[in-house]
């Protein structure tokens, strides 16, 4: 039953490339060309001018570090807020239940510039502009309804005779969440967090306004190349940007699948019988 | 002793009015159970008996009523910390823990140590017929692994009662019978005191020393399964239990006779007069005549034969009234639907309930 | 619930922040750089840190500033230099707008690089520092501060809260190999039109660059730049003086790229149409991006611009120092040295920038112009005199807000 017919893998493989790999092609070849002119269907030229760029200029890896720090630190709290808001409404009848929703949804709606404008002025009385921490807490309005809504489809699949068994079995409330909870939720958890890291690298307006120019991410290095019209630099860092968004997602991915075959091992060690 | 007592416990419907009479999920429910008593609560699906259950267990709140066990009142106490252990209809096992790991749980959340705990949990599986089965994940197993499994890690931990929701309802049928004859020996073995809730007769029957019959949200009577079947105080009790022979009437001077004037017959038993419901067994109704006295005729016409496990079961219409009955293969031979027949009832047989 | 947490954290910020704002207070007493010894100045500028807020989409830009203008400044007066890429520098008074409304007075940006509408919505606003030009000895020794590409910025008047940084002046681009006698007039753009069409066409205003190339149709159909000196309310009869403007864009329309149907929404959009040879002809306000964008390979080696006959428009860009700047001291060098002779030449280059120089040629040494009229500007660039004998003024932004409204009513709609 797992296995997918071979005709199905095939097409899945076509259109993993024809919408994943194909558009980086061009991309690829404006990041390395030389005057790539219509109309020759690839360069004639060649030329490293815009890695050598991209690569050379100091900015890029503190960018790379600080874009990837910021993701981390969003996708952290997006956890702590979205698991417990989530259980809240799963769990309890509040009142009111789809004002929280629609506060907690409104980002995905209305436009993150809204907003930004009219907490810019708040985070500089507070000092919070050109600071880490204040694109950290801009970054998690457009995120964490997309971590929240994961986490509460997670919950909406996970029966509350689970923790009730595990209730009876003498389980008091922390061990609840640690052994059933937790483990159910996981994959949720990651899907959202998968989002949230994509989200918030992708960030630049947020990021524009509220950093000020002083928390330098990818996208405030790309965009003025891009509106700039240098198509070669600009392949160059939405390259680099893909390989570490990429990268990023390859990471929670393996750490999951660690998290579940440290369990897996356990059994290979006791048994070695099943793979 | 450790009898595990349920005093006055009860569950309105939370929208209902407090006084108000059809408020009741659960009316007040008085039992004792005897520590190491196998105890059934035998009801169709909405008469309250998992209600019931989850107010034991704490998973409830209960809106007036208390639990003891011998001498401790365990109603304000957490569920986690009554040392119930309790087995649902699904398995519920943890799908990303290990067999072993799943059976230790209990003994983990006691911080009981790793090894002693999985030397527990492994003696455990020995017992439910899974030795060796202890690192594998629970998607490995069938389906009535899983629910042995559930029964060994309810039981690892030695819990003072175990609760169990229609363990086997979600099992085929064979399995269910395997399953049953597990239980019951494991339960004598570790003399633990079990509340089993079901809506199969013959389950409660087969397993327990006593049987609870629920019904409309209340509990109906108590007693052994023999003492349910033969002597039923209510037509409720009676109908769930499969007698579906009831005949209203009147009885006067030691003489019944049924409202549809199907029956007249003395009552071989003292009883003042009044209004009665005569049930009649379907083993206590025969098609040939025995020598025996007190025998009486009800004519009718066969309406339906049906074979069944060795047995025939026939239906008879009678008046208005449909009888059943069983038949041996060699009584069936000679019947046919549609044709008249006669049926004795041997009044010895017959319970008389007052209306 | 969100807004629990957010309050709680930034009151938890605000706490820590406190404790570092102390060292903020030397800000106060800054506007006595104003009247301070240049000695006096470089001595506060040591050591401090400047952030220079500048578009950052031009590699060669942000190399020129990183790798020849940033080591220079750290050795030679000690002040290090911290270029800031922005999108676009009206995002930079917006920033400048709301540190006012909030009462920031410890500002990180400490220079900013504006002109024309950016510069007079700063100096509306009170976002610009004050009159520091006379106090930079490289303004006073090479500048002529009373011609009017230096005294006025699109019509407004400078009044010191800018230093000149370098000049532009519009270039039409064309392709030699395909045309020897590109059309020089309005007029004979209009021919040349109509027998290569759909070979030309201009980005869409409020596009700089195509807005731009609408006000030299306004110069040629019109009668002259001179009439437009003064406000644009004062002209009663302007509505009947553009008409000849929209009839000229509307004649040629029809033989546009794409029949005029739709124009490139920016120069970047036009370049690209150029650099694939879709179009024949594109344009710019930077007389030696030709020039680098065949060294980059995108443009064919047989690119060339020229003016028009009747010359074609030129502006001065611009630095500034914010109102709220943190390090005033440290701009003001490195703004001073951003203007000497040595790094304006090195601008001058190509492989560098190729933006000319704010600097009076006249004023500087011998030695210093040689250096100058050394740099090689590239086969594609026009040459520094011809460029400066065919200078046209800008137009004050009045006149642009009512050319790019009317552009929108009378030709993109029609």
């Amino acid at each position: 039953m797992k296995k997918h017919p071979r005709f199905l893998s095939l097409f899945l493989f076509i259109g993993v490339f024809i919408f994943v790999i194909v558009p980086f092609v061009p991309l690829i070849l404006t990041s390395l060309s030389f005057g790539w002119r219509w109309p020759d269907v690839v360069p004639q030229a060649w030329s490293l001018r815009a890695w050598e760029y991209v690569m050379n200029d100091g900015r890029t890896w503190q960018a790379v570090g600080i874009s990837l720090w910021i993701a981390l630190i969003v996708t952290t709290i997006n956890i702590i807020l979205a698991v417990p808001a989530a259980n809240a409404m799963m769990r309890y009848p509040v009142r009111g239940r789809w004002l929280f929703e629609a506060i907690i949804f409104a980002p995905i709606i209305i436009p993150p510039f809204i907003s930004v404008m009219g907490i810019h002025l708040t985070f500089l009385r507070l000092g919070l502009t050109e600071t880490v921490f204040g694109v950290v807490l801009a970054h998690i309005a457009p995120t964490l309804p997309y971590m929240f809504r994961a986490v509460m489809i997670s919950y909406q699949t996970l029966s509350t005779d689970w923790e009730d068994q595990a209730r009876m079995l003498g389980a008091g409330a922390m061990p609840r969440f640690f052994h059933v909870v937790l483990p159910h939720l996981l994959p949720g958890i990651v899907a959202g967090a998968s989002l949230s890291v994509l989200i918030s690298l992708s960030q630049y307006l947020i990021t524009f306004i509220i950093g000020a120019g002083q928390v330098v991410t990818l996208p405030i290095l790309l965009f003025p190349f891009i509106s700039g019209g240098d198509p070669g630099i600009a392949s160059a860092y939405s390259l680099l940007y893909a390989a570490i968004a990429i990268l990023a997602l390859i990471v929670m991915d393996a750490a999951l699948k660690r998290y579940y075959q440290m369990n897996k091992a356990a059994q290979n060690q006791a048994k070695g019988v099943k793979p | 002793m450790n009898d595990l007592r349920i005093i006055d416990m009860e569950k309105r419907y939370k929208s209902a009015q407090p006084r108000e009479e059809n408020s009741f999920m659960l009316r007040p429910v008085r039992l004792a159970i005897r520590e190491g008593e196998f105890f059934s609560l035998l009801g169709p699906s909405g008469c309250g008996k998992t209600t019931l259950l989850k107010l034991v267990a704490g998973l409830l709140e209960a809106d007036g009523g208390e639990v003891w066990v011998g001498d401790e009142n365990l109603t304000n106490v957490p569920p986690e910390s009554r040392r119930f252990a309790m087995v649902f209809q699904q398995s519920l096992l943890f799908p990303h823990k290990t067999i072993e790991d799943n059976v230790a749980f209990g003994l983990k959340m006691q911080k009981v140590g790793k090894q002693q705990r999985l030397k527990a949990a492994h003696g455990m599986l020995e017992h439910v017929g899974l030795s060796g089965f202890g690192s594998r994940f629970p998607d490995d197993l069938s389906g009535g692994q899983q629910q042995r499994v559930a029964l060994a890690r309810a039981l690892v931990a030695n819990p003072r009662v175990l609760l169990m929701d229609e363990p086997f309802s979600a099992l085929d049928p064979g399995l269910r019978v395997e399953m049953r004859e597990l239980l019951s020996r494991i339960q004598k073995e570790f003399r633990v005191t079990v509340l089993f809730v079901t809506h199969d007769r013959d389950e409660a029957f087969a397993l327990s020393d006593r049987i609870g019959v629920m019904g409309e949200g209340k509990l109906q009577q108590v007693g052994s399964a023999r003492e349910l079947y033969e002597r039923p105080e209510t037509t409720t009790v009676a109908s769930f239990l499969g007698l579906r022979n009831i005949l209203g009437g009147v009885i006067e001077n030691g003489h019944f006779a049924s409202t549809d004037q199907l029956i007249q017959a003395a009552v071989n038993r003292p009883l003042a007069n009044g209004d009665y419901f005569m049930i009649i067994r379907p083993e206590a109704l025969k098609t040939v005549e025995s020598d025996q006295l007190g025998q009486v005729r009800i004519k009718g016409i066969v309406q339906e034969l049906k074979y069944g496990r060795g047995m025939y079961s026939l239906k008879v219409k009678a008046g208005h009234q449909l009888m059943e009955c069983m038949l041996t293969i060699s009584q069936a031979e000679k019947i046919a639907v549609g044709e008249p027949i006669d049926l004795f009832v041997d009044m010895k047989e017959v319970w008389f309930l007052k209306k | 619930m969100k807004i629990y947490a957010i309050t709680a954290v930034s009151s938890l910020v605000l706490a820590l922040s406190a404790c570092s704002s102390e060292d903020a207070g030397n800000a106060t007493d800054a506007d006595s750089l104003l009247t301070d010894d240049w000695e006096v100045i470089q001595e506060a500028a040591q050591g401090q840190e400047v952030n220079m807020y500048m578009w950052g989409g031009n590699d060669n830009i942000n190399n020129y500033l990183d790798e020849w203008v940033a080591p220079r400044l750290k050795e030679q007066h000690g002040v290090e230099l911290n270029r800031v890429p922005m999108n676009d520098a009206q995002d930079i008074i917006n920033q400048l707008l709301d540190e006012k409304t909030a009462g920031k007075t410890d500002g990180s940006m400490d220079i900013v690089w504006i002109n024309g509408e950016n510069f007079k919505a700063a100096k509306d606003n009170g976002l610009l520092w004050g009159d520091f030009t006379g106090q930079l000895p490289n303004f006073n020794d090479y500048v002529d501060a009373a011609a009017p590409e230096v005294s006025e910025d699109f019509g407004e008047p400078v009044e010191g809260l800018e230093a000149p940084w370098g000049k532009a002046q519009f270039v039409f681009v064309h392709d030699k190999a395909q045309d020897e006698t590109p059309p020089k007039s309005m007029d004979e753009l209009a021919d040349w039109v109509k027998e290569h069409p759909g070979q030309f066409t201009y980005p869409a205003p409020p596009d700089f660059t195509g807005s731009a190339f609408v006000r030299h149709v306004l110069y040629e159909t019109t009668g002259g730049h001179e009439q437009y000196a003064q406000p644009a309310a004062e002209i009663e009869d302007l509505e009947q003086r553009l008409e000849p403007m929209w009839q000229y864009l509307n004649s040629i329309e029809p033989y546009l790229w794409r029949e005029g149907e739709t124009y490139p929404e920016s120069l970047a959009k036009q370049d690209q149409l150029f650099a694939s040879g879709e179009i024949e002809m594109t344009m710019s306000y930077d007389p030696a991006l030709a020039a680098s964008e065949v060294l980059k390979g995108r443009f064919p080696e047989s690119t060339r611009t020229y003016l028009l006959d009747g010359g074609t428009l030129a502006n001065t860009h611009f630095l500034s120092i914010p109102f709220n700047a943190s390090d005033k001291a440290g701009a003001l060098v490195a703004i001073n040295e951003l203007m000497s002779p040595a790094a304006q030449t090195a601008k001058l280059s190509p492989e560098n920038w190729g933006d000319l120089t704010a600097l009076d040629l006249e004023k500087l040494s011998p030695e210093e112009q040689q250096a100058m009229n050394e740099v090689d500007l590239g086969e594609a660039t026009v040459s520094i005199e011809e460029l400066e004998q065919n200078r046209l003024p800008e137009l004050s932004s009045d006149y642009i807000d009512i050319i790019e409204k009317g552009w929108a009513e009378h030709v993109a709609k029609e």
